[in-house]
């Protein structure tokens, strides 16, 4: 009894080789009182759990695990007219990287210097605002103290509206112009979050949530950034082009409930489906993903009527893709704007110019994704798309699917659920 | 601890979601203690959590009485992904270097807030006592084999002790708890 009591300890705590793994998993689904056994050494090493001393929750985690309850939506509620035919065989498949340029394309000294000033600027702020920092566990002193020295941010952004695209690229879309998308991607995307954030927690007015937003919002932004010049930080890009998998979970982490800012327009994200499994395949390839996220939920952000947005994420609707959908209420006027940025570009104004330009970014990463030639190609084969139902408005972009016999996120330890 | 695990689960399996606000008021804390406990990390820690709890929600029959207590089997899972993690993190070394630049205060494990304390149980408080009072020997292994996920030969190459001798402190350590326990009810 006391080897079985031993080993069953050991599987709890996952240290049992492989097979001997397998061979206790056998004989305690032969055995009733060996399972007796096993549940009771877990039960003993729960008294270790429990023995933990407290610490402090956030005050919205309880909302934010209820509102996973209130959760999930069926795609048939939106009637899009999403592609339902397989997508051409892509043969090797995009795994990140190809919006990549070095930072001496970009021509513009002024332009160039703002963008490594904003990545250094990250890095120095990204540990004040960590899992581990004083400040995620409610203590902001240090980190206002470190807000004092950024400069401000916000003076960069202007920098994006006066970046031209051109226009031939809607016909011709491998003739775009890939210094001015990756600086179009570095300043539209997560940055204009992150700078709320950053302005909110510098006047005061921030909480351990705004922490917590800030911390998701800086790692994207400097992934992102990474992906988009290549020489910005090697040592850093190269773990980020390793094989690592990315799953939805990850993408559901920092949206559930998130408070989001496209400049002065804020807003709440929902979570709809989310199909589990993996998305991406490296850091590089999930920061491109990303940056589509972004560019909609930004663009559903200061369109939505009431200033909400929901994403879903499907898988097997599209064969050969996962689709990722954003919804929001929409007015017929603001609908029919967003509309025409599906059907030309929009630079009348600043506004206009920005919103414009995070539909292009989409329609350029997936035309790329897929390896298509022309943004006409990946709207016709309905990979990006904008719909109205009812009184909705749908955003969509699909992605070339992982197949199933790949793996998922990181591997877990003894699994209970085995048993 | 949850005593009603059992019911608030068959509830769960219903699709109630008021029984997993109450399971989260009964477990929420001592999970993400126990996680951040491994990870010092509040937001790794709470996708652990958010994560368990999210998949007891979305496939609650992967769990069923017949596997044991509702709350050893979450603390389980906790436990183990949030080791999952850690050696994940173990291997990435770019994090480490972006959060060596710091900050050489860190939160306060211990910390609480008065409204917590008045709900936390006399077992738990027990058991945490409990855990302090034991040997540092059984500590540090206790330690590195359920916070750190270290085998016993891991374990007995860090701290020069035999496997036998790894193995009886843990079993010790465990033994106090359960006495510890016992005593109290």
């Amino acid at each position: 009894m006391k080897d079985l009591y031993q080993t069953s300890l050991d599987y709890c705590l996952g240290i049992l080789p492989g097979h001997e793994s397998a061979e206790f998993e056998a004989l305690v689904a032969d055995d009733p009182k060996i399972k007796e056994i096993l549940t009771g050494a877990m039960d003993d090493l729960g008294l270790i759990g429990q023995s933990t001393p407290d610490t402090n929750l956030a005050p919205d985690f309880r909302q934010r695990i209820l509102d996973f309850a209130g959760s999930g939506e069926n795609i048939d509620k939106f009637p899009l007219a999403i592609s339902k035919t397989s997508i051409p065989e892509i043969g090797h498949r995009y795994s990140g990287g190809g919006a990549s340029v070095d930072l001496l394309d970009i021509r513009d000294t002024v332009k160039r210097s703002a963008i490594e000033n904003i990545y250094e600027t990250m890095i120095g702020f990204f540990p004040f605002v960590s899992g581990s920092s004083v400040a995620s566990a409610g203590d902001l002193t240090e980190l206002q103290e470190q807000l004092s020295f950024i400069p401000s941010c916000p003076n960069n952004i202007p920098l994006a509206s006066q970046i031209p695209l051109q226009h031939d690229y809607w016909a011709n879309g491998t003739n775009g112009d890939l210094p001015s998308f990756s600086l179009k991607r570095t300043l539209l995307t997560s940055l204009p979050a992150l700078n709320f954030f950053i302005s909110k927690l510098s006047s005061g007015d921030g909480d351990i949530c705004d922490v917590r937003r800030a911390f998701y919002l800086c790692r994207d932004q400097l992934k992102i950034m990474r992906s988009c010049f290549g020489d910005l930080d090697k040592p850093r890009l190269s773990k980020d082009e390793e094989l690592r998998y990315h799953g939805t979970e990850l993408l559901r982490s920092k949206w559930w409930g998130a408070k989001h800012a496209f400049f002065k327009q804020t807003s709440k994200a929902s979570l709809g489906h989310f199909f589990d499994g993996p998305v991406t395949e490296r850091c590089v390839e999930y920061a491109e993903y990303d940056s589509n996220v972004y560019s909609f939920a930004n663009l559903l952000a200061s369109m939505s009527s009431d200033r909400n947005f929901q994403i879903n994420l499907f898988k097997d609707k599209t064969p050969g893709a996962s689709l990722a959908i954003f919804n929001a209420p929409t007015l017929d006027s603001e609908h029919t704007d967003i509309a025409r940025l599906f059907c030309a570009p929009d630079s009348t104004s600043d506004e206009k110019s920005r919103s414009s330009s995070l539909v292009q970014l989409v329609l350029e990463s997936v035309c790329r994704a897929f390896r298509y030639t022309s943004v006409s190609d990946v709207l016709n084969s309905r990979l990006v798309g904008c719909e109205r139902v009812d009184q909705t408005t749908s955003l969509w972009f699909a992605w070339p699917v992982i197949p199933d016999n790949q793996g998922g996120a990181v591997a877990e330890t003894s699994n209970p659920e085995s048993k | 601890m949850l005593e009603n695990g059992e019911h608030i689960w068959s509830r769960i399996v219903n699709g109630e979601s008021a029984a997993l606000g109450e399971l989260y008021d009964a477990l929420g804390g001592i999970l993400f203690s126990l996680s951040f406990r491994i990870l010092n990390d509040r937001w790794e820690s709470e996708e652990v959590v958010q994560d368990v709890l999210s998949s007891l929600w979305r496939k609650p029959t992967a769990y069923s009485p017949q596997k044991g207590k509702l709350h050893s089997w979450l603390l389980t899972l906790v436990r183990n992904r949030s080791i999952d993690r850690y050696r994940s993190r173990s291997r990435r070394k770019d994090v480490v270097e972006i959060d060596e630049v710091i900050l050489h205060t860190k939160p306060d494990l211990d910390a609480t807030n008065a409204g917590d304390e008045a709900e936390k149980t006399d077992e738990r408080t027990a058991l945490q006592q409990a855990f302090k009072s034991l040997p540092d020997d059984q500590q540090q292994i206790l330690d590195l084999s359920y916070f750190k996920g270290l085998s016993h030969s891991e374990i007995a190459d860090k701290t020069g002790l035999s496997l036998g001798t790894v193995k009886s402190r843990i079993r010790l350590g465990v033994d106090k708890l359960k006495r510890i326990l016992s005593n109290l009810r």
